[in-house]
């Protein structure tokens, strides 16, 4: 009876293991947020969530300034880290332009970096972004 | 010596404690609330990861390149040339036509800060800067020259830096973009490797 019961239970484990819905996760980026240029005319960034850059619909959040950058963070729902990394990647419609990548890495993250060490700055928002252009080219339904 | 019906209980004990076991298992399971998933690379992806390199708090114990970007070319510095026209030249004074360096040491507030500067038009450097030229584009050659850290200054007329960061990750080129200020009336930009306070402040020694 115990080895029924032994055999029976490790082939219940066995299909449930088997059975386990993963899906294969594409992770083209390995970072903590994924950042596009603005459209041709605009001038608010696209702010997405690494993990969440392959879905079909992912959520985005604009920033247009150092401030949005930070609340970023807490709106696509990362948890709490001293140190996030974004890549700056492309999608057809957001070409990754040098210009862009200045006021990216000038306008938002020095900016905020800057700011987070005033004593003045939101407690919530302590924390240091750094930003690397990556040769990544993606294409969600924006 | 055990009978048969000792044997038996036993045998029913155990059984009925692997259950009880099995079924705080499966319970606990169900009561877990759902942790959000961690993305994993999985056998299934076509293209490799690209990973960002995140920040950290100490200097990088490795000698890197330079490499101006214009006009879709990658031209490495010669460093050595540099050095050699800087030790010739009185310091601050211009040297060729096309282009001059001049060299700053602990003038700052911090007596180990230095700082090479160069004054250079993007698109027509100094024929002794220059090491190697390579064309981007499909199927551009790794360099022979360079190192595993580089610091590419791209010139902002650059339509786009998406050929440069596809070539740096097909060599394995360690990149660090670096967008060069809109040039002057005469065409020159001025650059400087330095290190001082505010290559912390710029994160420009932290990868």
């Amino acid at each position: 009876m115990t080895d029924i019961f032994i055999a029976a239970t490790s082939s219940l484990i066995m299909a449930l293991a088997v059975s386990r819905p993963h899906e294969p996760v594409r992770l083209p980026i390995q970072a903590d947020l994924v950042s596009f240029c603005p459209r041709a005319g605009q001038a608010a960034f696209l702010v997405v969530a690494a993990d969440a850059v392959t879905r079909s619909a992912p959520r985005t959040v604009a920033a247009a300034d150092a401030a949005d950058l930070a609340r970023a963070v807490g709106l696509l729902g990362l948890p709490d880290r001293p140190f996030y990394t974004i890549a700056l990647a492309s999608t057809p419609s957001r070409p990754p332009g040098p210009r862009c990548l200045r006021e990216f890495q000038r306008d938002l993250v020095d900016r905020h970096n800057r700011d987070v060490i005033e004593p003045d700055a939101p407690p919530d928002a302590r924390m240091i972004f750094t930003v690397t252009p990556v040769a990544v080219s993606l294409d969600f339904g924006e | 010596m055990l009978g048969e019906d000792e044997t038996a209980a036993i045998d029913l004990s155990v059984g009925f404690f692997a259950a009880v076991l099995v079924a705080f298992i499966f319970a606990a399971f169900s009561a877990a609330p759902d942790a959000p998933p961690v993305p994993v690379t999985s056998i299934g992806q076509t293209a490799e990861t690209v990973e960002v390199l995140p920040a950290t708090w100490s200097p990088v114990r490795e000698r890197g390149g330079f490499a101006i970007v214009s006009g879709g070319i990658v031209t490495m510095l010669d460093l050595g040339a540099l050095a050699r026209e800087i030790v010739a030249a009185p310091p601050g004074t211009a040297g060729g036509e096309d282009g001059h360096a001049s060299f700053h040491a602990g003038q700052g507030a911090a007596p180990n800060e230095f700082a090479v500067n160069l004054v250079f038009t993007p698109g027509a450097l100094p024929a002794a800067w220059v090491r190697e030229v390579t064309p981007l584009g499909a199927g551009a050659p790794c360099p022979g020259s360079v190192r595993r850290l580089l610091t590419a200054w791209v010139d902002q007329r650059e339509p786009s830096i998406a050929p440069l960061l596809s070539w740096a990750s097909a060599c394995r080129i360690r990149l660090r973009v670096e967008v060069l200020p809109a040039a002057a009336e005469s065409g020159r930009v001025s650059r400087a490797i330095a290190l001082d306070a505010g290559s912390f402040a710029a994160q420009r020694i932290f990868r």
